[in-house]
């Protein structure tokens, strides 16, 4: 089961007693952090660099901010560190696209097994 | 810092992540599983709860009180309430005469061990800036708080390195309830600062 | 002793509302590595009367306490 499914019924099923509300609002959300915390503790980015790169972003903002607002600079900072080094601005952005246009998804994901896909091949256009 | 436009500029957050996962994964960087992992902790485990647990025995068991103040980051790690390696949690007393109350000002850090991931109102520029600045006037439009002026008010700009939390006055009454009910007299919002209750009796909670 | 915020690199600055202002030391953190850095250095914390720092603000029972590289900080002759 991909991390969007297992997130959705999470939401789904929340019983939050309390207060507080769900920790993520969208599994997009929860992907996002989830990414920055394991490159992290995997020792490829420092949390406080990543921190700079994404309060910088939300330096200058007026307005509320809102969840979405919120994770959408969160995956702006993480872009712009990994194109620092650990991959090419190519690279990525093929990626975005791909996932744009439905030649990848979600289920890519699959727990305990990451294929290592490659899909030039895979799609004609 | 990086110039230009970003590679997922104008593309759906959701496919945005989707390929940072993938490329990461390809590059050997991370797996899936851990992420799932840091995603569940946050989901189930950590939360305002432990926060809640550390406050109730704090409210009644002086000598635990005493060592969360003196030496907040160890008293909390021996209850395996961990986080981000080299960040130190450090908990501070609210009184009759002091009220703390906690702000991020850089972006919005907090102390997650201990009180989980911070709530939307924490990490809205405007309160950042207005609590800063205007804490009294803050408490008293956006939390129905309302400090007397000769209540010493000192507001706490939390860092990435030195994370902080607030231990409350407990409320009236506090010892006659049961020390596993306890924890649910607490709230987020008295352990950011943001609420007062030892204003209050146990019977208005 | 009381301390005046000066500007160093990016990483290290305080908050805006710290920069040249006057405060007094109440507790050294500790060391910490800092963002960028590789070297442990000292953390300070500064409290600052809100009326230090801003004149519109008359609360003289305010104040804002950070910590702050002690990096950024200059010894003001009391």
């Amino acid at each position: 089961m991909n991390l969007d499914h297992r997130i959705e019924d999470v939401l789904d099923s929340c019983d939050v007693p309390g207060e507080h509300e769900p920790a993520f609002e969208a599994p997009w959300q929860a992907r996002a952090f989830g990414l920055a915390v394991v490159l992290t503790e995997q020792g490829h980015v420092d949390w406080n660099d990543f921190q700079h790169r994404f309060a910088t972003r939300l330096d200058g903002r007026e307005g509320e901010l809102s969840e979405a607002d919120y994770y959408r600079h969160w995956v702006e900072a993480l872009e712009e560190t990994v194109i620092e080094g650990m991959a090419s601005r190519t690279e990525l952005s093929s990626r975005v696209a791909a996932f744009e246009r439905g030649e990848r998804d979600a289920s890519e994901f699959v727990a305990g097994v990451d294929h290592s896909h490659d899909h030039s091949h895979d799609h004609s256009q | 810092m990086t110039s230009g436009e970003l590679p997922g500029r104008g593309a759906d957050p959701e496919n945005r992540a989707r390929a940072l996962q993938s490329l990461l994964i390809e590059k050997g960087l991370l797996s899936t599983d851990l992420v799932d992992e840091v995603v569940s902790k946050y989901e189930t485990d950590i939360g305002p709860i432990h926060g809640k647990r550390v406050v109730a025995r704090a409210w009644t068991d002086s000598d635990y009180r005493d060592r969360l103040l003196s030496d907040s980051t160890a008293t909390l790690e021996a209850e395996g309430h961990t986080g981000l390696d080299g960040v130190e949690i450090i908990v501070i007393e609210n009184t009759d005469h002091l009220h703390n109350v906690m702000v991020c000002t850089l972006c919005s850090c907090f102390p997650w061990p201990v009180l989980g991931l911070p709530p939307t109102w924490y990490k809205q520029p405007g309160y950042r800036a207005r609590m800063v600045k205007r804490p009294r006037e803050t408490l008293r439009e956006d939390f129905d708080l309302d400090l007397d002026d000769d209540i010493e008010i000192r507001v706490r700009d939390t860092s990435a390195e030195v994370r902080y939390m607030v231990l409350p006055r407990p409320p009236e009454g506090i010892e006659n309830v049961p020390p596993e009910e306890r924890p649910e007299y607490v709230s987020r919002e008295a352990m950011i600062g943001v609420e007062r209750l030892g204003d209050k009796h146990v019977r208005e909670l | 002793m009381r301390v005046g915020a000066v500007d160093p690199d990016a990483y290290k600055r305080p908050p805006e509302y710290a920069e040249d202002a006057e405060g007094t030391v109440v507790a050294i953190r500790g060391d910490f590595v800092p963002p960028e850095g590789e070297t442990p250095e000292p953390l300070v914390a500064v409290r600052f009367g809100a009326t230090d720092l801003w004149r519109d603000v008359s609360d003289e029972n305010q104040s804002i306490q950070v910590d702050i590289w002690a990096a950024c900080l200059e010894e003001v002759s009391a």
